[in-house]
């Protein structure tokens, strides 16, 4: 086999919105058809399919059958939520690099809003209950994923003196870009006493803190610099990429400062691998499912020091035209949740020049994260 | 579950329990906060597991702590799916750091205390509270 280089060549959506009236498969199909045609391929030349999620969408068999795939040469479905998107698509790209695949399609698809994935509801799924975690979760009332971002923020606040009106700011500013992008669920304008005015849900964490639920689906499609080369596609490449896991964040024994994300050891590795520093990077898309994972992540990146993240935000930092663009697409918390696959495909339109209202003009180095608390995936990618 | 007349009142969610951590959760209910003690490297651990996380080894023995501790972070929950939670809102979720040993953590819920009161580094100790006539899950509340 002939090693290749993998490149991204396409991304594309379905409608996303509060509720879909369709299965995940159809958003999934819809999501997929949009970034073959985007990638400039027919659908049948498609030959790897892989997905991450919990179970709450169509699987890649299932994909591969229901598009009509002649020949499927790998698939993956990863067990996995938001730190699971630069994984799968690093995963892709190691498909092509081996000659295993050619062209290779990664999608999300869930109706997060009215299917069974939720953040807290009554539907939220059961957490792993074996061993370590799962049991020791439900009995105190703990299974809502925003608790642990929630504990986490509460700590950082306590060491650095972050306020929820920084908080506020990096919900202020998703929704400023939201409002450049017509796939965005949320787009009215925000302030930030709208922000400290909305209900309680785990404190520090207000509503506008949160990532909004939504149903839809978005894809990417990975090829060889060979075929983005016959299709006239500009070369989007991943210069690095690095993923992780650590200890339990709380309530486990391994994690010292409940304040750090894993960003915090995963950003030194990235840029190592890659061999630049923060200031080379033109955009950011950095998973936000609350407004502190995105502010925290923003300090270990070194977009600012350690504990200014607030700060930084709060000075519109992260706007468009300001220091480090960030979620020009507006994120979790106002355009969509596509568990951080919005992310990948918002930075493919970046680097290819097709981001219309909220270009970021020469972008060539865009910044991709995804994270749990003591897990996270990112990766660099570059426009060559 | 049995009976129609039980889903009106609800029932406070607890583990399924396995074979690593029934011994941990059986203490529980006799009113003992435990941990395991590696015997080779003498760490405490938690959560309950065959083998020592720092050291790989097997053999171990349950050893009560005082049940004193301190806050190092907490979160007031205004929001639950759960319905026994919601009948309780607000409630505090803490990562409680044991006095026994710093590095030992535990997510519990504080009690006894105003929401509003939960303070960093705020001291703690254990209590039980009833589940059924069985059971007992554990808690803290300042001192
Ligand atoms: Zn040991």
């Amino acid at each position: 086999m002939t090693r290749q280089s993998p490149v991204l060549l396409g991304a594309g959506w379905s409608a996303q919105s509060r509720a879909s009236g369709v299965t995940p498969l159809t958003l999934a199909m819809d999501a997929a058809y949009a970034a073959v045609a985007d990638a400039g391929l027919q659908m049948h030349e498609i030959d790897a399919v892989l997905c991450f999620g919990r179970r709450d969408g169509p699987g890649p068999l299932l994909m591969a059958s229901a598009l009509g795939l002649p020949t499927v040469r790998f698939f993956l479905e990863y067990d996995g939520g938001g730190y699971a998107s630069n994984t799968v698509v690093m995963v892709g790209a190691q498909a092509i690099e081996s000659g295993t695949a050619k062209n290779v399609l990664v999608y999300r698809a869930m109706n997060g809003r009215t299917g069974s994935h939720r953040f807290g509801g009554e539907q939220a799924q059961p957490i792993d209950v074996q061993g370590a975690g799962g049991q020791f979760i439900d009995p105190v009332g703990a299974r809502a994923p925003v608790i642990g971002f929630a504990l986490q923020a509460q700590a950082h606040m306590q060491r650095f003196g972050t306020t929820s009106e920084q908080l506020a700011a990096v919900a202020v500013t998703m929704r400023e870009h939201a409002a450049r992008n017509e796939r965005a669920v949320m787009r009215k304008s925000l302030t930030v006493a709208e922000h400290q005015a909305s209900r309680m849900i785990a404190s520090p964490f207000h509503l506008f803190d949160c990532a909004i639920e939504t149903d839809g689906a978005c894809a990417v499609v990975m090829s060889t610099v060979d075929v983005a080369r016959g299709v006239g596609k500009p070369l989007v490449s991943i210069r690095a990429s690095a993923v992780g896991a650590g200890s339990f964040p709380v309530g486990g024994s391994g994690w010292e400062d409940e304040s750090r994300l894993y960003s915090y050891y995963l950003a030194p590795e990235l840029y190592e691998r890659a061999g630049i520093t923060p200031a080379d990077i033109d955009v950011a898309e950095i998973y936000d499912c609350f407004t502190f994972s995105l502010m925290a992540q923003v300090e270990d990146y070194g977009f600012c020091k350690r504990g200014e993240g607030g700060p930084f935000a709060a000075a519109g930092s992260l706007r468009l035209g300001a220091e480090i663009p960030t979620n020009t697409h507006g994120g979790l918390l106002s355009e969509a949740y596509l568990q951080g696959l919005g992310h990948v495909c918002e930075a493919v339109s970046q680097l290819q020049g097709t981001a219309g209202d909220r270009q970021v003009e020469g972008a060539h180095l865009a910044l991709v994260t995804g994270q749990g608390g003591h897990m996270g995936g990112a990766m660099i990618l570059e426009r060559t | 579950m049995t009976g129609a007349a039980r889903t009106e009142i609800p029932i406070r969610p607890m583990r399924p329990v396995d074979a690593d951590t029934a011994p941990f959760w059986d203490l529980v209910d006799q009113g003992v906060l435990a941990f395991q003690r590696c015997a080779a490297c003498r760490r405490l651990r938690f959560y309950p597991q065959a083998r020592c996380p720092h050291c790989g080894s097997p053999e171990h023995s349950w050893d009560p702590v005082s049940g004193a501790g301190r806050v190092r972070t907490w979160s007031v929950q205004y929001n639950a799916g759960d319905p026994w939670f919601r009948e309780h809102l607000p409630y505090v979720i803490a990562v409680v750091e044991l006095e026994d040993d710093s590095r030992l953590r535990m997510l519990a819920n504080i009690v006894g205390c105003d929401p509003a009161t939960v303070h960093f580094d705020q001291r703690v100790t254990v209590v039980f509270e009833p589940v059924d006539e069985d059971r007992r899950m554990y808690a803290f509340k300042p001192t």
